[in-house]
């Protein structure tokens, strides 16, 4: 349980006297799913019911932003979605709210997964896709570009077959961000949702006219992730990665690491986000092993956050910075939100997976972003 | 008033006070605070002050190149807390200087006088460092509560902690607003303490996500109506101390230099005299020399990042 200290005021003359009040916050519980059987198509239709309302997978083509090869290869990615925008019966001339979710590195599109049942509650609608070589997706490069084109593209096909987006009239099912997008029309309000290596790709697709053709949105929400702090990071990123188990005996025993070592703090969302991250080991090889080779993308690094804090402040969207510390910010940013430039909010008593140790707080937040800026869905 | 001037020669060198003596004080400068306006008047010459933010050795670097209090007058425009690594020295020595010479200092209320900011960037948590409790940082939010929200110099210059709303026209419906609380998230007194000029005309929402931005035309009109000259604020970080916007009919001041220790920005204080002419007094970081290392500052280094 926690709780929510809450302040009331009782006038007495002109004299203040304030008590506060504990007021309780609902608890969050998340049925696990475990698969074991089933094809991809299945498991992904069996696990997007159980936390967002529905799954599928979206076959796309390689590409990147300068050369186009949608024909030399595909990728696989399930993608994640739900609330009402989604739903059969929704009234067409109602406005709608999509935050189209990006997961971190070595994560999946379960990241999301605790959050999004609170901002279904909310009348909020979410898209999150397994990016390439993560959760259920095939494998296929890290670099930057076939990121953005795995995360447009996922998302595209979902909005386009629900009507939340209109593709323009020179574009197709496989267009790529080396085609690019012509006149594609959201029909309804996009936010684009990036957590830390997604973050990086969120404000990518945000601050280029080309990509944000794919996508077009008119929120960025970053969640944890600051160029400075990245870089400063990353000489010891590599020593980090290298001391975690290799394998584990089990997925159990994976969650239960998450949490022991502070990484993740709420047990509820790690039995829910942690599965997805690691695989069976294979090859007569015993218990589990990561899913993503997290270490072997340390030479993109660099092209996944430099320049980015600079990015960020000149996307013309309303911006929104989730941090878990406001240590966290580098210096260009921390003046740009002294000069009013983006919304920062600090989450307290969470660590870098903000969104999973603090759903609820994190959907209120991001409620709070869309209700300012009157992008609400309207009621039905 | 002879406990207060003990306490003031505590503080400039940078000493606490003990749990008690600022319950008292903070209780005491309620009772001044109580009887001051929403819009304060405040006579010229004075020098007015921008955010400061804990930056304690650079407050008394102001006070070196100011003048000391009582000598001069001073207005200060609000965010006294937060951020820096010396929150309590500064509003515990504001506070008393307040309660000292009630006349001669005039507090206004930024946006970080509030327990829901406060709690997040810095001065809860150093209370309960230093003090090993958060009474003390209750006792301060209650003073929050009793701070005024503007002041007009000389009946001309009109000061904010961060600009114009659209809900206000005339300096009257400032006077209307119940400021003994929290401040809202939304609303004329949210937009007092968080909006921001903009080149775009009219009122816009914030980036901020609160408060509006304001344009020419919004000051123009205030002015007009208010038979005012100007409006000055602070709020927003500026690179060089201080700005001038729409044709010198509003200026930012920004008294926190090297924000945070690390923007490398300079700061200044407006200086007005008796004619209402401005100057902007531009000055840098206290030298490493006159400035204390904060002790037990565990800097918390992110892990991960990917």
């Amino acid at each position: 349980m926690c709780y929510q200290w809450v302040l009331t005021g009782e006038r007495v003359g002109r004299r203040l006297r304030r008590t506060p009040a504990a007021v309780p916050v609902e608890d969050t519980f998340l049925d696990v799913v475990v698969m074991s059987s089933g094809s991809k198509g299945e498991q992904v239709s069996v696990i997007g019911a159980s936390y967002f309302g529905q799954g599928t997978v979206v076959t796309t083509g390689v590409c990147s932003t300068t050369e186009c090869s949608c024909g030399s290869g595909s990728l696989e990615l399930p993608v994640y979605f739900g609330g009402p925008a989604f739903a059969e019966t929704r009234d067409e001339q109602a406005s709608q709210l999509v935050f189209v979710c990006i997961h971190g590195g070595g994560m999946s599109a379960l990241s999301f997964a605790p959050m999004a049942k609170h901002l279904v509650a909310k009348g909020l609608s979410i898209v999150a896709m397994d990016l390439p070589a993560h959760g259920g997706a095939t494998d296929g490069p890290l670099d930057m570009a076939t990121l953005i084109g795995a995360a447009i593209n996922s998302a595209r096909r979902v909005l386009i077959d629900h009507n939340l987006l209109v593709p323009g009239s020179g574009a197709s099912e496989s267009s790529c961000p080396a085609a690019g997008w012509d006149g594609s029309t959201p029909a309804a309000h996009l936010v684009l949702v990036g957590h830390s290596m997604g973050g990086a790709v969120a404000t990518r697709i945000a601050a280029d006219p080309q990509l944000s053709a794919g996508l077009p949105a008119v929120g960025l929400t970053v969640l944890d992730v600051v160029e400075g702090t990245a870089l400063a990071a990353a000489d010891g990123m590599g020593a980090l990665l290298a001391a975690r188990p290799a394998s584990f005996d089990s997925v159990d025993d994976a969650v239960a690491w998450h949490l022991a070592t502070g990484l993740m703090r709420n047990p509820d969302s790690a039995a829910t986000t942690v599965p997805p991250l690691v695989v069976d080991a294979g090859d007569g090889g015993e218990g589990v092993v990561w899913r993503t080779p997290l270490a072997s993308s340390a030479d993109q690094w660099d092209s996944w956050y430099i320049g980015l804090s600079e990015l960020f402040l000149a996307v013309p969207h309303r911006k929104l910075l989730v941090l878990a510390a406001t240590d966290r910010l580098d210096t260009q940013l921390m003046v740009g939100q002294m000069q009013g430039k983006f919304q920062l909010k600090i989450i307290p008593d969470v660590g870098h997976w903000l969104h999973e140790d603090d759903p609820a707080g994190v959907a209120n937040t991001l409620h709070g972003f869309v209700h300012f800026f009157g992008w609400m869905p309207s009621e039905h | 008033m002879d406990d207060v001037d003990k306490c003031l020669e505590k503080l400039k060198r940078c000493e606490l006070l003990s749990q008690a003596t600022i319950k008292d004080i903070c209780t005491r400068v309620i009772d001044v605070l109580l009887d001051e306006s929403n819009v304060c008047e405040v006579d010229a010459p004075v020098t007015v002050v921008g955010d400061v933010h804990g930056q304690f050795y650079d407050l008394l670097e102001i006070f070196q190149i100011g003048g000391e209090c009582p000598d001069t007058r001073y207005l200060f425009l609000g965010d006294y807390v937060d951020r820096g690594h010396f929150n309590l020295e500064t509003i515990t020595l504001l506070t008393c200087l307040k309660l000292r010479w009630p006349d001669r200092i005039t507090l206004l209320r930024g946006n970080h006088e509030s327990r829901q900011i406060t709690q997040v960037y810095g001065f809860y948590k150093e209370v309960v460092q230093k003090y090993g409790s958060a009474d003390v940082w209750s006792y301060f939010c209650e003073v929050f509560d009793y701070l005024p929200l503007s002041a007009i110099i000389a009946g001309k210059i009109f000061c904010v902690h961060g600009g114009l709303s659209p809900a206000v026209l005339s300096v009257d419906q400032i006077k209307l607003i119940d400021r003994f609380r929290e401040p809202p998230s939304e609303g004329v007194f949210a937009d007092l303490l968080w909006s921001d000029p903009s080149d775009r005309d009219g009122f816009n929402l914030s980036q901020r996500n609160a408060g509006h931005l304001f344009g020419k035309d919004t000051v123009e009109r205030f002015l007009h109506v208010n038979g005012l000259s100007t409006v000055l604020r602070a709020h927003q970080l500026c690179m060089e101390g201080y700005q001038i916007h729409f044709d010198g009919l509003l200026a930012t001041v920004w008294s926190a230099p090297n924000y945070c220790y690390r923007c490398g920005n300079v700061a200044s204080i407006c200086e007005i005299d008796a004619s209402l002419n401005r100057e902007f007094n531009v000055f840098s970081a206290a030298p490493e020399d006159r400035r204390e290392v904060p002790s037990g500052q565990a800097k918390q280094v992110p892990d991960y990042f990917l």
